[in-house]
């Protein structure tokens, strides 16, 4: 062994150095434990291993499953699983037709039987009472799915392509994620709304679209960058942030996500919301810009998004021009995403005649 | 369970116990358990040795030097205990060389209670929880499902300046406490990606400590 040793004690400062110039894989999304720590490590775990098999000329005879619980061993053990430490710790395991259950990332419980289709694992996971929790599948070497609240939710899938391509990661990426993140989650979704009807949203909308928007990035990006939410930055925490591994031909980005609303949702339900006017919800929203642009320029971020989630009735001509002047400024790239309330309210917007 | 002729201290024995019943408790969550004697006090160690980036208050800041891997005879003694008592469990035991026994252990059915317990009663608990939730599954990720002799490149335990049979002190002085030196060292060079000091600390140290054991 090649040991430089002093400043540091007995360290090896090879390995520190290793450490520092290739660490940035090691470093964290969120505490370990978590479902946001389980998504970023299992779906680059399972990308890792469909690399393998394609490496290797090999497929995937049947989907590989992993479901996220809040204490593996609490639901596992006893039922017949087979404890497994070293789950997901190299891509070159035999995983075909493996549903398992884990709660870090790394390490599970995998289920006696091997299954060979994706409607075996179904049943088995609505057997189980996991239908609503965080799953991850592999299905081929060239297909990752994602469903972030269960196979049972209402809400779609996130379905990735996984292939060898190169990936170049840029703010043009980051608007287009955004923008599939709209299509796929947020419009017509029932999962923001309290009462739709009256446009009441859920008691938290921006946590709520939020959580939302990371496990989607996670599940799209982990590979090649570092979805953090919440950041501390300087004397204010950043909404999301997207730190690409390798640099400089990846670019980093910064969101503020601002949501727009009609009402407040009271707090004992029947009462009568407290209504939000245009001005105060303009300034809300221009309050991102300024919050985003100082972010990238504190920190260091190639580019500032600010995203306004915007549940208000009316079309938001008003809101756009205001956050749009705002946001070019100071060079934030600013989206608003307008929230539909209705089919009917998706069908006369996007079928108008 | 190894023989040991120093008596268990009363001082921190209780402290000892939350530790052993927290990191037991977290493993479990992870399906990681039962640990080995040796991952048992090697994680245990570093606990110790990286407890201020999770502002938890250190149990004891040295160790005697003997052996490939940090090993805290009167605590053993406590964790037999609590085996014995039903509040953790012993899966299964390896018989070694020189009669040397390797127990591995899982919460018990009243360890797991206690376990609870003290996540719901103390703040400092759920900090100390949260330590060893990175820490074990920091480890696992790395080097500790196959390997525990960290002694020669931990950058405490490894330092040349303590012979064998010396005690290894990192909590005297703050600054020399290397394991953390080297954490911190760590979080300055990735400083741009943001890294998340506490969890961050503790992942940066395990991967050295993984990267370190290949070189070896």
């Amino acid at each position: 062994m090649i040991a430089i040793r002093g400043q540091l004690g007995g360290a090896v400062q090879a390995a520190v150095d290793a450490v520092a110039n290739e660490g940035s894989a090691a470093l964290s999304v969120a505490d370990a434990g978590t479902k946001e720590a389980f998504l970023d490590a299992w779906t680059r775990k399972f990308a890792a291993h469909a690399r393998y098999l394609r490496a290797k000329g090999l497929s995937l005879d049947a989907p590989v499953v992993v479901v996220y619980v809040n204490d593996s061993a609490k639901f596992a053990s006893g039922a017949g699983w087979d404890r497994q430490p070293m789950l997901g710790a190299a891509p070159t395991d035999r995983l075909t037709g493996m549903f398992a259950v884990a709660t870090a990332d790394i390490g599970g419980y995998a289920h006696p039987t091997r299954f060979k289709d994706t409607s075996e694992i179904t049943d088995q996971i609505r057997q189980l009472g996991l239908a609503s929790a965080l799953t991850v599948a592999l299905m081929s070497t060239s297909e990752l799915v994602t469903w972030p609240h269960g196979i049972d939710a209402e809400l779609s899938p996130y379905q990735r392509k996984l292939d060898d391509a190169p990936v170049v990661f840029n703010l043009s990426i980051v608007t287009l994620a955004l923008d599939q993140f709209y299509e796929l989650v947020a419009r017509q979704t029932t999962t923001w709304w309290l009462k739709a009807g009256e446009r009441i949203t859920v008691p938290s909308p921006e946590g709520t679209v939020q959580n939302d928007l990371w496990l989607f990035l996670l599940g799209k990006y982990s590979e090649i960058a570092k979805v953090k939410c919440e950041t501390r930055i300087g004397n204010g925490r950043s909404d999301l942030t997207i730190d690409p591994l390798v640099k400089p031909e990846h670019q980093s980005a910064v969101l503020e996500l601002k949501v727009t609303r009609d009402v407040r949702t009271p707090e004992v339900e029947g009462r009568k919301p407290t209504t939000i006017s245009l001005t105060e919800n303009v300034q809300w929203a221009i309050s991102g810009v300024q919050q985003t642009a100082a972010y990238r320029d504190d920190e260091g971020f190639d580019g500032a998004f600010l995203c306004v989630y915007d549940f208000c009735a009316s079309k938001g001509a008003k809101l756009d021009t205001a956050i749009q002047g705002a946001a070019n400024k100071h060079g934030v790239i600013a989206k608003r995403y307008w929230i539909t309330a209705s089919h009917k309210e998706h069908r006369e917007e996007r079928y108008a005649v | 369970m190894t023989k040991s002729a120093i008596q268990p201290n009363p001082n921190g024995a209780g402290m000892w116990k939350a530790w052993v019943l927290l990191c037991l408790g977290e493993a479990s969550r992870m399906g990681l358990t039962p640990l080995a004697t040796s991952q048992l006090h090697v994680v245990l160690y570093l606990a110790n040795t990286l407890a201020d980036l999770f502002e938890v208050t250190r149990v004891r800041g040295r160790v005697l030097k003997h052996g490939p891997f940090p090993f805290f005879p009167d605590v053993q003694w406590e964790i037999d205990r609590l085996a014995f008592s039903d509040v953790l469990s012993i899966e299964k035991v390896d018989f070694g060389a020189k009669n040397h026994l390797s127990a591995y252990y899982a919460l018990g059915d009243r360890g797991a209670d206690i376990y609870e317990g003290l996540l719901t009663q103390a703040e400092e608990a759920r900090r100390t929880a949260r330590l060893f939730r990175e820490l074990v599954s920091a480890c696992f990720g790395h080097f500790l499902g196959s390997r525990t002799d960290i002694g020669p490149i931990d950058a405490n335990y490894g330092d040349a300046n303590v012979m064998d049979g010396e005690v290894v002190d990192f909590a005297e002085w703050k600054d020399e406490n290397m394991n953390m030196q080297v954490a911190q060292h760590l979080i300055e060079r990735l400083r741009k990606l943001r890294p998340s000091v506490g969890r961050d600390g503790v992942r940066l140290y395990c991967d050295y400590l993984d990267k370190a054991m290949g070189l070896s």
